[in-house]
């Protein structure tokens, strides 16, 4: 009795226990958590041993657009990319951190347990929020449709194994509420983006990252060993600017005028209060229409552009300057050779005459 | 027998190394001869215009406190970017201007030390140039001797006030100044041959801007 008791005990701890296992990790997959990047979300483009780039490429994000690099030190044709909104972190304290909070991500990215084993072409096809496992490589031609259903918090996670490659034209295409800053694309070697290719989220790649001519970019770069070599492209990374999108706050509340400025975040108001304040005072409900207006994408990076160049001219003169070189040395060379014939003139004579 | 066979190997090894010298030595003359040949010449004869006439004749105070923008220049030239030509009346000479002071940039003209303000801002300008092509003969200028700078800001007139010998070291030339100063720097001592350990330094006041 005592025994049968005990087994009952042992018996439904186990099951308990089972449940736990399984429950656990089925809630996981289905609110996965954001890989979390650290000062690596600072930063648009990272690597490891050097950053090239040919043709004008543009960098922007609101505080995302900063250019990384360690512990390489160098960065090929720099005077050709624009940032706004970011600095250059050359082999520096920050660069060093962002790579190491990279390492986290990547593990964090590559830990993830996956929902669905993936086929090697992405191209045509349109996924739902997720972790996606490809155990060799993952290739995109023609256009991959990730669609959030109408969660903006929505996580797709995609694990290659080996390689990323995107085809020339190739298109991301993020539907109901998707995010790029939501995407993220662990790659166990190396990720390169085709021609006039556009690409959404963060590719964090072990080695190496080469993104084609033109193709554009939303999200990051982030290479851990290699180098990231980039060809008149378009990068944008920054804070979601998605989240801000409910529009519904502002339509329905605005009897009077009060309940709008506080909901309508400080970048919005100034759009607003003017069209607003006149019309308000005898009838407000037909007239304050002003939604249209607070489409936040545009107003959201007002940051001036910054051409990244060796600051040619200094506001002022700088104190102790070296002195410039101003001596030729052709006129020493010239001396040396005249010497030189001289001597090798008066060595052959004596010889001669031996 | 031995004996001979020796000598007969030191001529040889002579010959050799004769050879060598007159190879290399030639060589070493072409090379200078090609580069001293590729720096422009800028003895031609400046024309003393009568508007340069007519800017010397103007009683000059000096020191003078001259309003003078701040921002004269919108856009910052990149190296190796013509700016514009300094005029040295005194030894009729007319050189270009270049954005930068590195081999190339001098090679061209007189190279402006880009962590200086630009010509006719209100701080110190320093331009550098060869003391064998450009700034040859800039140990003639006399204080008083007028230093002429067009760029596309305007036309500025400047005297020098002081002309001076420097270690290449010398980390009081290039400094920030509190009015509109040009500062021309060149090897010393001006002889073609041999080191070059020292800088003459000019400096001078601007009097005129138009």
């Amino acid at each position: 009795m005592k025994k049968q008791s005990k087994m009952r005990v042992i018996s439904l701890s186990l099951i308990l226990f089972l449940l736990i296992i399984v429950v656990i990790p089925t809630k996981s997959i289905a609110a996965p958590q954001t890989v979390s990047l650290g000062t690596t979300s600072r930063f648009a483009v990272l690597a490891g041993s050097t950053i090239t780039n040919t043709g004008t490429t543009t960098i922007d994000g609101s505080v995302g657009a900063d250019i990384g690099l360690y512990p390489g030190t160098a960065f090929e044709g720099r005077t050709n990319v624009t940032v706004s909104g970011g600095e250059i972190h050359m082999t520096d304290t920050n660069a060093s951190k962002a790579k190491d909070d990279l390492l986290t991500a990547y593990n964090d990215a590559a830990g993830r347990p996956k929902d669905v084993t993936i086929a090697a072409d992405l191209g045509g096809t349109t996924l739902s929020p997720g972790t996606y496992k490809s155990e060799s490589s993952i290739q995109i031609t023609g256009t991959l449709t990730l669609d959030a259903m109408g969660d903006p918090e929505a996580i797709f996670i995609f694990q290659a194994g080996s390689t990323l490659t995107t085809a020339s034209y190739s298109t991301i295409n993020l539907v109901n509420g998707a995010q790029f800053s939501r995407v993220f694309w662990q790659v166990g070697s190396s990720a390169t983006l085709g021609t006039y290719s556009h690409f959404e989220g963060h590719i964090l790649a072990m080695e190496s990252i080469t993104a084609n001519t033109g193709a554009k970019i939303m999200g990051q770069l982030l290479a851990q060993n290699g180098a990231v070599t980039l060809d008149s492209n378009s990068i944008t990374n920054g804070i979601n600017i998605a989240i801000v999108t409910p529009t519904p706050m502002v339509t329905p509340t605005v009897t009077p005028t009060p309940t709008v400025t506080p909901t309508v975040t400080p970048t919005v108001t100034p759009t607003v209060t003017p069209t607003v304040t006149p019309t308000v005072t005898p009838a407000v409900t037909p007239t304050v229409t002003p939604t249209p207006t607070i489409t936040p994408t545009p107003t959201v990076t007002p940051t001036p552009i910054l051409v990244i160049a060796v600051p040619t001219t200094a506001p002022g003169t700088v104190t102790g300057g070296q002195l410039p070189k101003t001596a030729t040395p052709w006129y020493n060379v010239f001396l040396t050779g005249t010497v030189l014939t001289l001597v090798g003139g008066i060595m052959a004579w004596s010889n001669r005459k031996h | 027998m031995y004996k001979i066979k020796l000598t007969k190997g030191k001529t040889y090894l002579v010959t050799i190394l004769s050879i060598g010298f007159i190879v290399v030595g030639i060589g070493c003359i072409t090379w200078a001869m090609i580069n001293i040949g590729a720096q422009p010449d800028y003895s031609v004869p400046y024309e003393y215009t009568t508007e340069v006439a007519n800017i010397k004749s103007e009683p000059s105070p000096v020191p003078l406190a001259i309003d003078i923008d701040k921002n004269l220049y919108p856009v910052d030239p990149s190296a190796g970017d013509n700016i514009g030509s300094l005029t040295i009346p005194a030894l009729n000479q007319e050189l270009p201007i270049i954005q930068g002071t590195g081999t190339d940039e001098l090679k061209e003209g007189v190279g402006h030390f880009i962590q200086s303000v630009l010509p006719g801002e209100e701080d110190n300008c320093v331009l550098s140039g060869h003391r064998d092509t450009v700034f040859a003969k800039l140990g003639k200028l006399k204080i008083g001797d007028q230093l002429i700078v067009e760029t596309s800001a305007g036309i500025y007139t400047y005297e020098i006030d002081a002309t001076r010998i420097v270690d290449k070291d010398d980390k009081t030339v290039i400094v920030p100044t509190d009015h509109a100063v040009l500062t021309l720097s060149t090897c010393y001592p001006f002889d073609f041959f041999g080191d070059a350990p020292d800088r003459y330094i000019i400096t001078a006041d601007l009097v005129t801007n138009k």
